[in-house]
């Protein structure tokens, strides 16, 4: 027998914890408490918000553990309470100002980078946050968390064609308000493609830089 | 339904960079985009797009997981009650109520329709005969004055549609009809006001379900 400790699933814990065991639910909790605190902050866009509603979101999920299906996936579950806990902060929480929201990565970096990372950072924040929530929460989950537009549908109760139809509104409307970003030649890349192909492209001078 | 080499491809473009294509309309993507320079630009405007939405970093959790874990378990309620909130809620009376309109509806609607279906071609057959024309006529001489002696105050239906087809014995056929399209609509509508309740409802169960 050796020591490595057993990885319980997802569904194995969240059965546990429906029975009362709140170690188990504990795991749930660190193993996605990263998730939850960013996906709320997607969704409310202020920091100081998101670690209260992201803690308000796991004692929202250990209270309705229940109505969790095991067949799904706990990480949309969980995420589609973090959303609504989100939503509800936004409603009745006072907003806070986030002056350190941007974590500084490198104290080597100049003060002016830094303004304008942290300059282009808000405007696209402020995008997000332009949208209506339901294509706010597709977007986030999609983009910011990577979940597939089954994984989307299933944490939302939506169908996928709903999934597909929102994230190309919030797509089209962040293009719009993040052309002026964009055009105004801010150190973004796409990172994979830099291929020239002669038309005018709405990111056209992205791809000079 | 499946496009032509020559068409853009730009529904699927969104659902090609999320790599959420496969099989056939992959490769159908993929040919298209190695001979058409806009599709190609929608492509890169995409991932330029989501580099860009990537440049606002994520929110950096200022404790610890297992403090933040630790400090989430001291909020959590007892067992006790969570036994509680997870039991499933009872239905109530009305919620079963308003959940079986549709079906009171349907049932209604074709109990009407077997009626009808039933008693027209009866009534058409009864009505076109001489003898029962005869019958009818005197029946309808002696049948309001019957029923004014049973039912005193009530008016009857030869008076109020004194020139109608039958002469209030029985409902003329156009009025079946048009009283069986009536109800038709009348359900219709109310099965559609019901429908667009019940997806009102469901759509903000479905966001404050929690």
């Amino acid at each position: 027998m050796n020591g490595t400790p057993v990885e319980h699933t997802d569904q194995e814990l969240a059965s546990a914890a429906l029975r009362g065991d709140r170690r188990a639910f504990g795991e749930l909790v660190v193993r996605y408490r990263d998730g939850v605190v960013n996906v709320v902050y997607r969704m409310c866009g202020d920091g100081n918000l998101a670690e209260e509603a992201a803690q308000e979101a796991f004692i929202r999920a250990w209270t309705h553990l229940a109505s969790y299906k095991p067949q799904y996936a706990f990480r949309g579950w969980i995420y589609r309470i973090a959303i609504n806990a989100a939503l509800d902060a936004l409603r009745s929480g006072p907003r806070t100002v986030a002056i350190d929201d941007l974590p500084l990565e490198s104290d080597s970096e100049p003060p002016e980078e830094r303004v304008v990372r942290k300059e282009r950072a808000d405007w696209v924040r402020q995008a997000v946050m332009a949208l209506p929530p339901a294509s706010r929460a597709v977007l986030v989950l999609r983009e910011y968390e990577g979940l597939s537009y089954n994984e989307i549908a299933a944490a939302l109760s939506i169908p996928i064609g709903t999934v597909m139809s929102r994230l190309n509104y919030a797509r089209q409307q962040l293009r719009k308000a993040l052309a002026p970003v964009a055009q105004a030649g801010q150190p973004v890349r796409a990172g994979q493609s830099s291929e020239q192909s002669g038309g005018k492209s709405f990111y056209a001078p992205l791809h000079n830089l | 339904m499946s496009e032509r080499m020559d068409e853009h491809v730009s529904r699927w473009i969104a659902a090609y960079c999320d790599g959420e294509l496969s099989g056939a309309k992959l490769r159908q993507v993929k040919a298209h985009l190695a001979g058409c320079p806009a599709c190609r630009r929608e492509v890169e405007d995409l991932r330029a797009l989501s580099a860009m939405l990537h440049a606002s970093p994520a929110h950096q959790p200022r404790t610890r997981a297992d403090r933040f874990a630790a400090q989430v378990a001291l909020r959590l309620p007892p067992a006790g009650s969570l036994a509680d909130a997870n039991r499933p809620p009872r239905r109530s009376f009305w919620r079963l109520a308003w959940q079986s309109v549709p079906l009171v509806l349907i049932v209604s609607w074709a109990f009407i329709q077997a009626v009808v279906l039933v008693t027209t071609p009866a009534l058409v057959a009864f009505t076109s005969s001489p003898s029962a024309q005869a019958v009818l006529a005197e029946l309808t001489r002696l049948a309001p004055a019957a029923l004014s002696a049973l039912m005193p105050g009530v008016p009857f239906m030869g008076e109020l549609l004194p020139g109608s087809a039958l002469a209030g014995w029985v409902l003329p056929l156009s009025e079946i009809v048009l009283l069986n399209l009536f109800f038709t609509v009348a359900t219709a509508i109310m099965f559609a006001a019901w429908l667009a309740i019940w997806w009102i409802d469901r759509r903000e169960e479905s966001w404050e379900a929690f």
